[in-house]
């Protein structure tokens, strides 16, 4: 269980150096979750794999309500801001977010699939730092959902195909601050290797989403996107 | 050191030994049900994520590290593993069926090594970081959720639904249910493990639902 702090900023555990470094990974990711609203506000389609959307907000709501953060209470409320954040993402998950579905069958069930998904992943999680698997900020089970939110992008842009309604900001953003908090990772928790090595699989996916992407936009994959589309229908 | 007993008894009572143990039996039908329709129709009906983590899984569990049930359940592991060697191989010859791109395909296999390879490392460490339990339980209903969330949509998506068996649809939540007996009945203060129980039962009802209500092909 994660122990309780009443310190703004933990710094009898972690030097200043390192907060401001996990501090601006987070930020990262809150640059790219304005990129995500704004991409599909413009689009009305929802860039972020409807599967990541679910688990993201149940990590969120697990890690900013119901567990204190051992980095200290400045970090427990910023995991609330991401949390007031992605709830704009769910609710245009819930709007428009079926479109990330070709079949109408998938289409029919899609929004009560996102409501067991959130409820699912919620007590999951809830459970897990419970049982005592996770780091006392989360990482163990915020890198199992990085790991398949970087694994789904990839499957939904090659599937979705169409480069407007994806984000190079969110790309570079989310990969960015993924990478400062495996760094993070790295300094902190030296000793717990399965965590290391979901942040390398996870910053490997995030590389090869951006390489794809620009793979797709230099007009050299035109036909695997084309062909990856028709095959979705 | 007393050589390790054929069953656990020591450990695990008997109803609890026999839970596991058809379980067991339910999954290795399962598979065989599974290798039947890739030698009969040249079809993986499991999803090729779910093929490769549970390779993986049999692996880590089988080869790596030792189950401490008894040895008649380590071979029993073992004999899974080598079932899911002919799956693995049934997917690389015939898997790309599920992607009709050819310009995808041309990534199929490349994509299962490094899915083989990268869940095998997670797993190998998650257990060696003291997360899992001594069955290998908490990993293998990680696997297990991933696999029964991914038939659902694989299902809807599949033009043609005549191949997929209703054999292996029961198996695999009858193996999925014993197994779950066991872990109540031996892991009940494990709230985490529970819910993965709990998930993936609700997942495989669902698709045995599904496939009653829904195996008639898709309209072109």
């Amino acid at each position: 269980m994660p122990v309780a702090t009443t310190d703004w900023f933990n710094t009898s555990q972690y030097p200043v150096p390192l907060l401001i470094l996990f501090g601006v990974g987070c930020f990262g990711w809150v640059v790219a979750y304005v990129a995500i609203v704004k991409s599909a506000l413009r689009n009305q389609f929802l860039e972020i794999p409807a599967g990541a959307v679910v688990a993201n907000i149940a990590w969120e709501f697990v890690w900013g309500f119901l567990y204190p953060n051992e980095l200290g209470r400045f970090f427990s409320w910023g995991y609330r801001v991401w949390f007031f954040f992605d709830l704009g993402i769910v609710y245009m998950l819930f709007r428009f977010g079926d479109r990330q579905m070709g079949l109408p069958e998938l289409k029919a069930i899609f929004r009560p699939a996102c409501v067991f998904g959130i409820v699912a992943w919620a007590v999951g999680i809830y459970f897990f730092v419970g049982e005592g698997y996770d780091t006392g900020y989360g990482a163990i089970s915020g890198y199992i959902l990085n790991t398949m939110m970087s694994a789904l992008y990839l499957v939904i842009i090659l599937r979705h195909g169409h480069l407007y309604d994806f984000s190079l900001v969110v790309a570079w953003s989310k990969m960015l601050g993924t990478a400062l908090l495996t760094v993070f990772n790295f300094i902190v928790q030296p000793h717990n290797p399965y965590l290391l090595l979901l942040c390398l699989l996870t910053l490997a996916l995030d590389l090869v989403y951006i390489g794809l992407f620009y793979w797709i936009r230099s007009g050299s994959a035109a036909a695997l996107v084309s062909a990856t589309r028709e095959e979705a229908r | 050191m007393s050589p390790e007993p054929l069953v656990n008894t020591a450990k695990y009572s008997t109803p609890e030994l026999l839970f596991f143990a058809a379980g067991g039996i339910a999954w290795a039908l399962a598979y065989m049900g599974v290798l039947r329709e890739i030698v009969r129709n040249k079809f993986v009906e499991i999803p090729a994520t779910a093929v490769a983590v549970n390779i993986a899984w049999e692996f880590t569990w089988g080869i790596v590290y030792r189950t401490d049930l008894g040895t008649i359940f380590v071979w029993g592991y073992r004999l899974w593993f080598l079932l899911d060697v002919f799956i693995v191989w049934g997917l690389l010859r015939y898997g790309v069926r599920h992607l009709q791109t050819p310009k995808l395909r041309e990534y199929f296999r490349l994509s299962v090594g490094f899915a083989i390879l990268a869940f095998a490392g997670t797993i190998y460490l998650l257990v060696r970081q003291g997360y899992d339990t001594s069955t290998g339980l908490v990993s293998g209903y990680m696997a297990t959720l991933l696999m029964s969330a991914l038939y659902i949509p694989q299902f809807f998506r599949e033009r043609d639904r005549t191949p997929y068996s209703p054999f292996v649809a029961w198996c695999k939540l009858l193996g999925n249910g014993l197994v779950i007996g066991f872990c109540v009945l031996v892991y009940p203060e494990n709230r985490f493990l529970q819910t993965l129980c709990a998930v993936t039962l609700v997942l495989d009802v669902y698709y045995v639902w599904l496939f009653h209500t829904c195996r008639v092909p898709r309209a072109a």
